[in-house]
This record gives C-alpha cells, sequence and structure tokens, in this order.
C-alpha cells in the first residue's frame, strides 16, 4: 500500500480519469475482475475468498456460536434476536503499514462501517417507514429485518435466553485497493455459504427450556434474509468524476469518498463519506444514483456465480462424490 | 486420497463446536480370505471353507449389520458361528451404542477358532462413501455395509475353492436393497433355523416393539434432557436402586433430598416403572401424605402369582391385567392407612426415568407353573423365569426346550423392558445343570457375585519363575534383605491351610524387652507391577474362600509354595520387626525384606496344646507363650480404646471326603491363639499403615471403618429398651461398654445375638486412598484405631501386594516406582474395584455357606431353637445360632391351611376370626415394632401372641423340595422354616414328632394366664420352655 504519491503520477492519473481512460485501462465505472470461492475454510460455518485482480485478497469466516441473547436496557428490545458480530483485521503481511498497530484505524472503520449496515436491523430504522407507507404485509414481513438484511429473530434460539451469534471476520491477506467492496463481496459469499445447525427446544416446564443441536452437518438452515443483505460500491471522486473499483494509487488521489451500500432490490442501505473533499449535491446524487444501479448489477451476478458453485457441490455430494475446494492452491 | 468428515458438537459449557476430520482412503487394505492370492496379506483370518448350512449351500462369510450385534450378541458367540466379516462401519457403531458389547465382540475378533475378520471398510478406497444429502446416517451406514458387501461379493467370486458372502440383517428394508444389488441378504432366525439348533433359536432375542393397541402398564419415562433439567433443578433425585432382599417391590435409592443425605423408599410395581437393581435412575418424591413408615413386607401374595400366570396363558387379556391393576392399589392404600398412625414418615417417591440401566445376565430357572404345553412339545413358547436374586423380577423369555430346561440352572439375559410388558422380555443364554447339584449351584453363585473363576490363562502363567517347583533361595536374593534364617520362626494357622502368607518369632533383648517380628510373604518379589499377573491378580482382586473350593487371587504356585512360609525351606519375607517393652508398648519399629526359614507351621490347637502342655520348654513354645502374653497386654490396652468384639454366627461344614457332602456343621470355635495372631498381625498394619501414610500421603492404600450413623442403631436401642438396657453408640468405647453390660443372666445367648445385631448395625469397612478423605476420616471404629491398612495377607489380598509395594518404597530410597504408587486417580479406582471384589467375595462364601446348609439339611427335618432378629410387615426373620442360618416365618395364612382354621375358631380362643387365604393373622404394630395377634383389646390389655425382636421361638427346619427348579410361589429361598413356639393359629405347624402335643398349646394358654402380669416381664420371657411357663402360672 503505497502511502504516497508523486505530483507527476497523480497529474497522470487525474488526467486519464477526466479522458475517462485509467492507467490500468479501464473506464471509470468498470470493474477490475473479481475471483471468489466458498466453503474454503472448513471449520467455520461458511467462508468466502474474494480476490481482485491487481492484488486485493480477502477472506470472509462466519463462525455461528451460541451465547446469551443481548438486551437493550433501555428498549428492552433485543430478547428475540440473534446478534451479529463484525471483525476485520489487516494482515501485516499485506502492507508494510499493517505493522504493528498500523492497521488499527482501518481495522476500526471498516469494522464500524459493516457492523453499522449488517448488525443494523431494528425496525425503527428508515425501512420500516418504507414498510409502513406500502402497508404491505409481504413487504413487511421481509423488511422487518431492516437494512442489513439477515433476520436476526430467526437467530434466536430461546426468546430471552440464548441465541445464535453469527461471528463475521474479515482477513485482509493483500492489499490491492478497494478493500469495502471486496468485504462487503466476500461477507456476502460467505453468508450464502453459512450453515447453521438446527436446533430441537424441549419445553420442560415452570418457564425452562433445553435444546439439543443437531449434530449432522447436513442438516442445517441456511441463513435467512441473506439475499437481501446489501453490498457496498466505493465511489471515488478524482476531479470532477468519479470511479469505481479503484487501485491503490488512484485511491491516494482520490479528494472524496462515497460508500453506497445498495441491496438487491436497489434499495439504500447505507452512506459513508471519506477523505476530505467535497461532493456537490447534484455530483452526490448522481453518484448514489449509479451507485445504486451498479450494485444491483454487480449483486444479480454475484448470486449467479455463487448458486452456480453451491449448485455444483451439491450435484457432487448427491452423487456421493468428494468436494474439493482450491482454497489456498488457487492461483 | 484425502477426505473430510465435518460434525457439529455442543460441549458441556454450551458452546457449539464444528469438528472436521481429515479421513485418509488407502489401497493396502486386504480381504484376508485364506484363498485370496490378489491381496497382499500375510496372514488370514477368513478360511478357506467357511460352513455351509441349508439356506446357503456354498460356503460363505458373515457380514452382520450393527443392530445383528446389538440384539443378538449370545448368539454371535456361539461356537456354530464363525467366519465373520466385521465392517470398521458396524464396529465403531457398536462402540458408540454399548462399550459392554463393544468389548465382547472385541473378544471374538482376538479368538482364532472364531475367524473374526474386521476390514476397514471406512479406510478402503473402493468401499469408502460419502454421505449423501438428505442421507441420514443409518441408511449412510446401511449403505457403507452394501457396498462393503458387494466388494467382497466382486472381489472372492473367482476363488477356489468357492466362497461367497451373506449380508445378516434384520433390517427388512435393508435386505431388499440388498437384493436388489444382487446381494444375498439374509435374517438372524432364517439363518439360525437354517441351522437346525433348537439352543440357539432360543437365544434369538426378540425386541421388536409390542403392538401399540396394548393397554400400558406402565407410564412412560421421560427424556433424558428432562431428567437432567429436573435433577438440576432438585425436581428428580438421581441414585442407584437398591432393591429390597425380601422384596422385589421394594426399593430404595441413596441420595441427597434438599442437600441432606436420606433414603427414597420406591415401594410397588407402578412406582418402580421398569427399573431393576443396581440402575441408575431419577426418582420423583411422592407428595407427603404418601410417605409411610411400615417396615418392609414380604411378597407372598399368591393371587397375584395365580394372575400372573393367567395373563401369560391368556397372552395379556385386558381383564386380568385391570384386576391386576385393583389388587395392587388396594395394597397401597392398606399401607397408606396404617402409616398414617405414624409420626416420621420415610420418603417415598416414584420412578420417573431410568439413567443407566445395569442389566447383566441373570442365574436362575424356569417357572414349573409358567409351562403350559404337554411334555415333549418343541414349540415356542413364553415362559417366566426366576432369578436366583430374589431382588430381581420375574422375566419372560420365549423358548422351545421349556420341558428340557424344566430342573435346571438357565442363564438369561434381559432384551428390553416395553411399558405394555409387565414383565422384562428377555432371552436364553445357556444351561448351566441341574438345580440342587453340587457343581451347578457352585457355579451359579460366583457367577451371580461377578467373582472370577477361570483358569489362569497361559500368559499369565509365563510371569510365574521359570524354576518352577524347584525354585529355591540363590544368593543373590540375599540383596538388600535381612537374613532371619537362624530366627525362632513359626506360623499358627488354621488346620488345613496351604497359603501361609504369616509367621512369627519373638526373642528376649538383653534390655528386659523383646524383639518381636511378624513376617510376611514377600508376594511382590514375584508379582511385577504392569504385568498380566499383576493385572490379573488385581482384577480377581481377593481370593474367594468357599465351603469346598478356594478361587484363588495369584496361580498355586505363587500361592501355596513359593510364596506360602512353609516350614523347614527358606522362604522370602517382608518383616516387621518391633521392640516391645514387658508392657507390650512399641519402642522401636522397623520394616525390612528379609529371608526366613520357618521352624515349625502350627494349627490353632497344636499351638494352643503347646501354651498348655508344660513339659513342652523349647525355643519355639517358650516364644509362643511370650507372645501369647503380649498378646493379650495388647488386646487389653486395644479394648481400653474403644476397640469392639463383635460376633457373627460362623459355622464350619465336616465334609465326606469323597463326595465333599456336608455331614456335620458346627459353629466356628474362636481359641486363644486365633486372637494371639490377630493381635499381631492388627498390630503390624496399623505401624505399616503410618509408614506409608508418611512416604504417600496422597495416594497411600488404607483401610478405615466409618463411625455408623445413628439412624441404624434406632430399631435395635427401641428393642433393647424394653429389657431395661441401653445401647451407647456415641463412641466405639461407649458401644464397647455398652455392650459388655448388656447381659441377660437367664438368657446366655443373649449378649451373642445382641453382638450379632450390633455388627449388623455397622458400615462395611473400606479400602481408600489416603489423598481422597481428610485424616478424621481414617478412623478405624471397629479397631479403634486412627489409621489402618491391610499387609499381612499378600497372598489372598491384591489391597496387601499394593501396601507392599508403597511399603518397599517408603523403606528403600533406591528403589525406583512407577506412578501407579503415586497417582491418586488410578489408586482411588483400584480402591473402589477391591471393595467391589470384596463384598462379592463375602456374600459368595456367604451363598456357599448356604448352599451346604441346604445339603446338609436335605431330606432332614430338624427343630431348633432361634431368635426373632427382624421383624416385617407380615414376617419375621429367625436366626437359628446352633447352624448359623436364618429364614423367613411368614405371618399370613396359607391358603391351603384355611379349612383347618375355620374348624378351630369355634372353639379355641387363639383364632378368634377366620383367617382368610393371604390375610395376616398376626399383623405389624409400629409403636412396638412387634407383630401381634389381632383380637380386640381392652385399655391396657396386651395382646395375646406377639413377635418381638430377640424373642426365643422354635422352629421346624426343613428343605422345600417343591422350589428347587422352580416350584410354586414367589420365594426363592429353598430353607423352610416353620414356627413351632408359640403356637399360632395359621402358622405355626405341627412338630414331626409331637403331632397334637399338648405341650404346644400349653405356651399359649399359660400365656393367657399370664396376661394380667407385668408385660415387660412377660415379653422377654415369653418365648421361655414351657416349663418355666408352667411354674409361672402356678404362681
Amino acid at each position: 500500500m503505497p502511502s504516497l504519491i508523486s505530483p507527476a503520477e497523480r497529474d497522470y492519473i487525474l488526467k486519464g480519469v477526466e479522458c475517462n481512460i485509467r492507467a490500468d485501462g479501464r473506464q471509470r465505472p468498470d470493474y477490475r475482475e473479481v475471483i471468489l470461492e466458498t466453503g474454503v475454510v472448513s471449520q467455520t460455518s461458511g467462508s468466502a475468498r474474494v480476490r481482485i485482480a491487481g492484488g486485493t485478497d480477502v477472506l470472509v469466516s462466519v463462525k455461528a456460536e451460541i451465547g446469551p441473547v443481548q438486551v437493550d436496557p433501555e428498549t428492552g428490545d433485543g430478547a428475540d434476536k440473534g446478534q451479529i458480530i463484525c471483525s476485520v483485521e489487516c494482515a501485516p503481511s499485506a502492507s508494510q503499514q499493517f505493522e504493528g498497530r498500523g492497521a488499527d484505524d482501518l481495522n476500526n472503520e471498516i469494522t464500524q462501517m459493516m457492523s453499522r449496515i449488517l448488525c443494523n436491523n431494528t425496525t425503527s430504522s428508515y425501512t420500516s417507514t418504507a414498510a409502513s407507507t406500502t402497508g404491505s404485509s409481504t413487504t413487511a414481513s421481509r423488511q422487518s429485518s431492516g437494512p442489513g438484511g439477515i433476520n436476526l429473530q430467526k437467530l434466536c434460539i430461546i426468546p430471552g435466553q440464548q441465541c445464535w451469534i453469527l461471528y463475521i471476520d474479515a482477513l485482509i491477506l493483500d492489499y490491492g485497493g478497494n478493500l469495502m467492496d471486496a468485504i462487503f463481496m466476500g461477507t456476502r459469499a460467505a453468508i450464502f455459504d453459512t450453515r447453521i445447525p438446527k436446533t430441537e427446544v424441549q419445553d420442560l416446564g415452570d418457564g425452562q427450556f433445553e435444546f439439543e443441536v443437531l449434530d449432522d452437518a447436513e442438516d442445517t438452515d441456511p441463513v435467512e434474509g441473506r439475499e437481501d443483505m446489501p453490498i457496498c460500491i466505493t465511489l471515488n471522486k478524482i476531479g470532477a468524476c468519479h470511479i469505481v473499483d479503484a487501485s491503490p494509487l488512484e485511491e491516494l488521489c482520490t479528494e472524496a469518498r462515497l460508500v453506497v451500500a445498495v441491496n438487491r432490490s436497489g434499495q439504500l442501505c447505507g452512506l459513508q463519506k471519506g477523505q476530505e473533499g467535497g461532493i456537490e449535491p447534484s455530483l452526490l446524487l448522481e453518484m448514489i444514483q449509479f451507485g445504486k444501479t451498479m450494485g444491483q448489477t454487480l449483486i444479480k451476478q454475484l448470486d449467479t456465480k455463487i448458486k452456480a458453485e453451491a449448485d455444483a457441490d451439491l450435484a457432487k455430494r448427491q452423487r456421493g462424490e468428494p468436494v474439493h475446494k482450491l482454497g489456498f492452491f488457487a492461483q | 486420497m484425502l477426505r473430510q468428515k465435518a460434525f457439529v458438537k455442543k460441549t458441556k459449557s454450551g458452546k457449539v463446536l464444528k469438528v472436521v476430520k481429515e479421513h485418509y482412503l488407502r489401497d493396502d487394505i486386504w480381504c484376508s480370505a485364506e484363498a485370496c492370492k490378489e491381496c497382499g496379506h500375510t496372514e488370514t483370518v477368513l478360511s478357506a471353507t467357511p460352513s455351509i448350512n441349508k439356506l446357503f449351500p456354498l460356503p460363505h462369510y458373515i457380514i452382520p449389520d450393527t443392530n445383528i450385534f446389538m440384539n443378538q450378541i449370545d448368539v454371535m458367540e456361539k461356537p456354530q458361528i464363525t467366519n465373520v466379516i466385521v465392517l470398521q462401519t458396524v464396529l465403531e457403531e457398536v462402540k458408540h451404542l454399548s462399550l459392554p458389547i463393544y468389548k465382547r465382540v472385541r473378544d471374538m475378533i482376538s479368538n482364532k477358532e472364531k475367524h473374526f475378520y474386521v476390514f476397514s471398510n471406512e479406510h478402503h478406497r473402493e468401499t469408502f462413501i460419502e454421505k449423501l444429502k438428505d442421507e441420514s446416517p443409518n441408511d449412510r451406514n446401511d449403505r457403507a455395509i452394501r457396498v462393503a458387501t458387494k466388494w467382497y461379493a466382486n472381489h472372492i467370486k473367482d476363488l477356489k475353492p468357492q466362497v461367497s458372502v451373506v449380508m445378516m440383517t434384520d433390517d427388512a428394508a435393508n435386505r431388499s436393497k440388498g437384493t436388489a444389488d444382487g446381494l444375498q441378504a439374509v435374517s438372524v432366525k432364517w439363518y439360525i433355523e437354517a441351522l437346525d439348533n433348537t439352543e440357539l433359536l432360543d437365544m434369538i432375542s426378540d425386541s421388536r416393539e409390542l403392538d401399540d393397541g396394548q393397554q400400558l402398564i406402565y407410564s412412560e419415562h421421560l427424556t433424558p434432557a428432562h431428567l437432567s433439567n429436573g435433577i438440576k433443578t432438585g425436581k428428580f433425585h438421581q441414585g442407584k436402586l437398591g432393591i429390597s432382599s425380601h422384596n422385589y417391590l421394594e426399593g430404595s435409592v441413596f441420595t441427597k433430598i434438599d442437600g441432606i443425605e436420606g433414603t427414597i423408599l420406591i415401594v410397588g410395581r407402578e412406582n418402580l416403572n421398569r427399573a431393576v437393581d443396581g440402575d441408575i435412575i431419577a426418582v420423583e418424591l411422592l407428595p407427603k401424605s404418601e410417605w409411610r413408615t411400615t417396615p418392609t413386607g414380604v411378597v407372598v401374595d399368591e393371587e397375584e402369582e395365580k394372575e400372573e400366570e393367567e395373563s401369560l396363558k391368556a397372552e395379556q387379556k385386558a381383564a386380568s391385567e385391570h384386576k391386576e391393576d385393583v389388587t395392587m392399589t388396594d395394597a397401597t392404600k392398606t399401607a397408606t392407612t396404617t402409616s398414617a398412625l405414624l409420626d416420621t414418615p420415610q420418603p417415598c417417591g416414584k420412578v420417573v426415568g431410568i439413567i443407566r440401566r445395569n442389566w447383566r445376565q441373570y442365574c436362575g430357572f424356569i417357572d414349573r407353573k409358567s409351562v403350559h404345553t404337554p411334555a415333549g412339545s418343541s414349540a415356542p413358547i413364553n415362559v417366566l423365569f426366576y432369578a436366583m436374586d430374589s431382588k430381581i423380577p420375574k422375566i419372560k423369555i420365549r423358548t422351545r426346550q421349556a420341558h428340557s430346561l424344566l430342573g435346571q440352572r438357565i442363564i438369561v439375559s434381559i432384551d428390553s423392558w416395553p411399558k405394555t410388558s409387565k414383565f422384562p422380555i428377555g432371552h436364553f443364554i445357556r444351561s448351566l445343570g441341574e438345580a440342587g447339584d453340587k457343581s451347578t449351584e457352585t457355579e451359579v453363585l460366583l457367577l451371580e457375585h461377578d467373582v472370577p473363576f477361570h483358569e489362569f490363562s497361559k500368559q499369565v502363567l509365563s510371569f510365574l519363575p521359570v524354576e518352577g517347583e524347584n525354585w529355591v533361595v540363590q544368593p543373590e536374593h540375599f540383596n538388600g534383605r535381612e537374613d532371619f534364617r537362624d530366627l525362632p520362626v513359626c506360623s499358627i494357622d488354621p488346620p488345613g491351610c496351604t497359603d501361609i502368607d504369616d509367621a512369627l518369632h519373638v526373642v528376649a533383648l538383653p534390655n528386659g524387652n523383646y524383639q518381636v517380628g511378624v513376617h510376611i510373604a514377600d508376594v511382590t518379589h514375584f508379582v511385577k507391577p504392569g504385568n498380566v499377573m499383576d493385572a490379573e491378580a488385581a482384577s480377581r482382586g481377593t481370593t474367594v474362600y468357599l465351603v469346598d473350593k478356594r478361587i484363588d487371587m495369584l496361580p498355586g504356585l505363587l500361592g501355596t509354595n513359593l510364596c506360602s512360609l512353609r516350614s523347614n525351606v527358606e522362604r522370602l519375607a517382608f518383616s516387621c520387626i518391633w521392640e516391645l517393652n514387658q508392657d507390650a508398648e512399641i519402642v522401636k519399629v522397623r520394616f525390612t525384606k528379609s529371608v526366613i526359614a520357618s521352624k515349625a507351621s502350627l494349627t490353632y490347637e497344636e499351638a494352643q496344646n503347646r501354651i498348655d502342655d508344660e513339659r513342652m520348654q523349647d525355643d519355639i513354645t517358650q516364644g509362643i507363650r511370650t507372645l501369647n502374653t503380649l498378646a493379650k497386654k495388647l488386646k487389653q490396652k486395644r479394648l481400653d480404646m474403644g476397640a469392639l468384639t463383635l460376633a457373627s454366627p460362623e459355622v464350619r461344614f465336616s465334609l465326606e471326603r469323597d463326595t465333599q457332602d456336608p455331614v456335620d456343621v458346627e459353629m466356628k470355635e474362636l481359641k486363644e491363639t486365633n486372637a494371639l495372631v490377630e493381635e499381631f498381625m492388627l498390630l503390624a498394619n496399623i505401624s505399616v499403615a503410618r509408614k506409608i501414610f508418611e512416604k504417600f500421603p496422597d495416594s497411600a492404600m488404607l483401610r478405615c471403618h466409618p463411625t455408623p450413623p445413628a439412624s441404624s442403631f434406632e430399631k435395635l436401642e427401641k428393642a433393647v429398651a424394653r429389657m431395661g438396657i441401653t445401647i451407647d453408640h456415641s463412641t466405639s468405647k461407649t458401644l464397647s461398654e455398652s455392650l459388655d453390660n448388656a447381659v441377660l443372666p437367664e438368657e446366655p445367648y443373649f449378649n451373642k445375638l445382641l453382638r450379632i445385631m450390633t455388627t449388623r448395625c455397622m458400615m462395611q469397612a473400606v479400602y481408600f486412598c489416603s489423598g481422597a478423605k481428610i485424616e478424621q476420616e481414617f478412623r478405624h471404629y471397629g479397631l479403634a484405631t486412627d489409621i489402618y491398612t491391610h499387609f499381612t495377607s499378600p497372598i489372598r489380598r491384591y489391597s496387601d501386594v499394593m501396601v507392599h509395594r508403597q511399603l518397599h518404597a517408603a523403606i528403600d530410597s533406591d528403589i525406583s516406582y512407577g506412578n501407579e504408587l503415586t497417582d491418586k486417580e488410578s489408586m482411588n479406582e483400584l480402591c473402589n474395584v477391591l471393595n467391589h471384589r470384596n463384598r462379592m467375595a463375602q456374600q459368595a462364601a456367604r451363598s456357599s455357606v448356604e448352599l451346604f446348609t441346604h445339603l446338609f439339611f436335605k431330606n432332614k427335618v430338624q427343630e431348633e431353637e432361634g431368635y426373632v432378629i427382624r421383624i416385617l410387615k407380615n414376617a419375621f426373620i429367625v436366626l437359628v445360632p446352633k447352624y448359623g442360618i436364618e429364614g423367613i416365618v411368614y405371618a399370613s395364612a396359607k391358603a391351603h391351611k384355611t379349612t383347618a382354621a375355620v374348624d378351630a375358631t369355634a372353639t379355641t380362643a387363639v383364632a378368634t376370626t377366620t383367617p382368610a387365604a393371604g390375610q395376616p393373622i398376626l399383623v405389624y404394630n409400629p409403636e412396638t415394632d412387634s407383630l401381634q395377634s389381632t383380637e380386640p383389646l381392652a385399655e391396657g390389655e396386651s395382646p395375646k401372641i406377639q413377635i418381638q425382636l430377640f424373642q426365643k421361638v422354635m422352629v421346624q427346619i426343613s428343605i422345600d423340595d417343591d422350589l428347587k427348579g422352580g416350584g410354586e410361589g414367589g420365594m426363592r429361598q429353598k430353607l423352610k422354616m416353620d414356627l413351632l413356639k408359640p403356637w399360632v393359629e395359621g402358622i405355626s405347624v405341627h412338630g414331626i414328632c409331637n403331632k397334637d402335643d399338648p405341650e404346644a398349646h400349653a405356651v399359649t394358654s399359660s400365656l393367657h394366664a399370664a396376661d394380667k402380669s407385668n408385660s415387660l416381664k412377660r415379653e422377654t420371657e415369653a418365648p421361655a420352655t414351657p416349663k418355666r411357663a408352667d411354674k409361672r402360672s402356678k404362681a
């Protein structure tokens, strides 16, 4: 990860963006090639590795554990909900600047972003207002899970007592720009890969419950609401234009950065602005609109690929063949 | 090739783990068929020409599935079943489901004659299968078995001579799938039927569930999760069920109730809810209103028996079951009403679930009455089986050979106990032989007490010294040993003793003190820790002494020869040497390994004669006299400390030389010399205990005797209080004193009797590991010493072997020892094993005495004096001191006596009401803990007949031949005791020699005359001889 850029390089990139031709030959709205594989870490409940040609390499794993429910002392909310806990860590091997505590700020920033978008599904958020205005029961039930998409109620095992906690851990193995998008794609893929063991709750009377975890690795549930999980599109404003999927050098030239979180129905699930520069209102609207369209397309393509892989694995298993993952042998 | 297996697991702390295992596949797993040249195996297990039968004319190997092993293990163990391929899938499932069965399968596999081969199909490249999606683990395993069978079928199809494989499964779906794959599949039943062997057919266990339409007899057990939660919250209580030996419908569980240790009674078939003695169960307390205090009753309800029979005949007609229910609830009702009178009812409970079954194989016999088919018929019928262990309920078995099994002792195991069946359902395993036959009965009692009595294996014997009989002490043995060959050592033992493990000597020292030595056979020189012989001895735990034989802990060569301290041969010993002063106080003590040469092996009697014979003045005799004086001083000191002198009625049989039949019974007599040896052994044990505790504070093997809880003395105290005697059991010293003072001049046997009964109130002495208890609990109550162990009999007790090793380590810092001497955990475990073995050995010895008593009384009818030692609800137990036997006398009228009793009512004052069959004539009175007649009583009047503790009665002893081999009645005891005096109409019988003896009536009539006299006096003297009673009535 370079931290400095020479004026000549900056000028070259700036001019190029203006002419809609970037240093690696892409146009402004072009993404680099994304390589994705799910199920790479067998000990997890679900995992995915996302690489963007040019360097960025992110491993996301989901681990389902059982823990007590977290009840908000003020609102009393959360007694019937599971939890999602995110954590991002940059491997020191990814960049010299990540050594020691060098990556702390970056880790925090991304972790917060993820938590804000994925873990926030309180009905008081903006989607619930959308649901109440439409009044349709189908949308209400779907949207009750909030911008994060995942239905936290379904993760609850015994209301008021125990729930599943999904630990989403992202490990950045290599840095090649556009971390945020890669992490969100990886998270979506990992959640799609996640299987939560089925539980059987027994009522023992006197308000006492006990549950058994079915030990069969096959007898599992997918994470409900995973289709509605958002992904992020990071738009970098360079000069008067904005680009997607910036390379490390382009990131250094960025005046302002806008992260747009969007779900498959094109709903805006989150916005975050970074860097010092400002964005004019008209450009902001344009950027958001662009992000939404871009995101929707990306989700569609991503889902096709994930589904294709899952189907292929399933077919193999039904034939009784072993499923081999490339994992870290992949080139 | 590498595969992965993943599964989810919930840990104890509630975490969920996903476990991923790597699984490697190989291509070098061979088929092990003898004729196969393709595989690279060197030694084959499966023979080239396996057996054939009617169903499969081609020689074949059998591939059974998991359930075959789980349900039909007894059949599989039969020698007829050979050449079996045990798939790894099956073996792993069996291991997971039941470790005991897994062990038995493993034993079969290691048995060369069975030709059982384990095929690691899960690691074989061609037979490993991945679990399919939506396939249950069971289906997957079934498929794995089919795939492996198919592989075998293809693999061996071209072998010469020709062989095939047969898949054996009782699962019809699996069979049809197999046949569809072109495999040969068969159920156990078809296969065994094709073998034409009725014995094997009987052994097929039938565990299929019965129809749902049947009436439920028992309530459902709760689920494990329910139980564990209930136990956690304190709603249920967990414990091991102990069934009363007098009543198989009454059990108790020792557990904690609200933090206080206590016993929960469980009474009645419904409340026991299919629990069998020894099961770990969960109990729910009944409401306090249903608690009761009545003592145990004896079940001799013949009505009930009859109904059982009918229900069997009609194969569970709902009507009879219903009737049964009514009688059962009636019984409970009467019981609750009587208990209403009492102040402190005992907690009662019901079984809500079974945490762990403790089913084993049971010895017993078939109930003759349950066999309904004509003799010679070989159609399968259901019959009832009585276990010899009276705590076990009757077991329903299905057999084709009922008639040939009648009168035999057989072994049966329980398969299941469905809630629709009144009795557990089991199957026949094997026959032991004719009932009543000495060797059969001895085998039964060894089996019932879990005594390992097989011959020592070759492997064990291989650890004996190579010299065998000719082993002698060599010069190198003197390394680290003291030479005591010149000391005047002698041994004193019971006559005929061949395993002499202790010897003594005494030498006067110049300073006026004495050097006293106790020399113990140095068994650990021969038995090295960890070898097979040591392991065998550890698992046997103790030598078991039966009346006519001995089951050795160590091979005979060691026990009766190389270790035995016989006279005039040099032997290795472990010696404990004291310097004692004139008052027998220890001045010095030291321990050493040594070599001794005993000068004389004496019997107790010979030693006693030497002491008494003043003409004998040799070294040995002088020594014994000195030892005797010292022993007396030691004993006095011990008694002053509060050691107890207890008693138990022990008898000795004189056996006929050839037949080993008992010809005479006598009480064991104790001579002064017994006490002599005992005193020095105690001294040695105590000294050794201190030494090893000092060296191994955490892991010393010690023995303690806990202080008995006050509750166990309650009844006895109450009973003796009537005679003006008090028992103070607060310390062993006060108890000892009160026992010494409890003498009734007119009843010389009373003191002995009281000591016998006190013994029964005691806790059992147990081995323990010093790290497992606090030092205050080390106390040996009976011996009144603060620390104790067993050191003096290493030939016959394994605990002593351990103590020898620890003592050796304590005195010689040079020797190296493994952690078997220091590991607290393993020492604790060993203590538990030894305690169990000891208990079993004692019981086996007792049963053996009982067996010989029965043989002795065969064809004899004897009249003897006895004493009432326990009162039950509808019976009392009588001890006959002359033979040391106990028997139950029932207080209910017998059915066939009814008519006789009716005649008697009109005239005699004895029986005022007509006792109906089964109705108690004597009723339990909880206030006085006695049985009394039921006539209406005026104020202050005492009942006419009372049976109380300590009462002297006359009984007639005979052997009830009807019961042998399963005659009538629910009782399993064969020794019959009938009451002669006092005369109770409906219960008592006429003596053989004095039918219509006026004396018998004289007792009762004289009692009436004495009615108004002091009741206390009367109670104690009521059973006195007629002469004395006559005297009193005159006065």
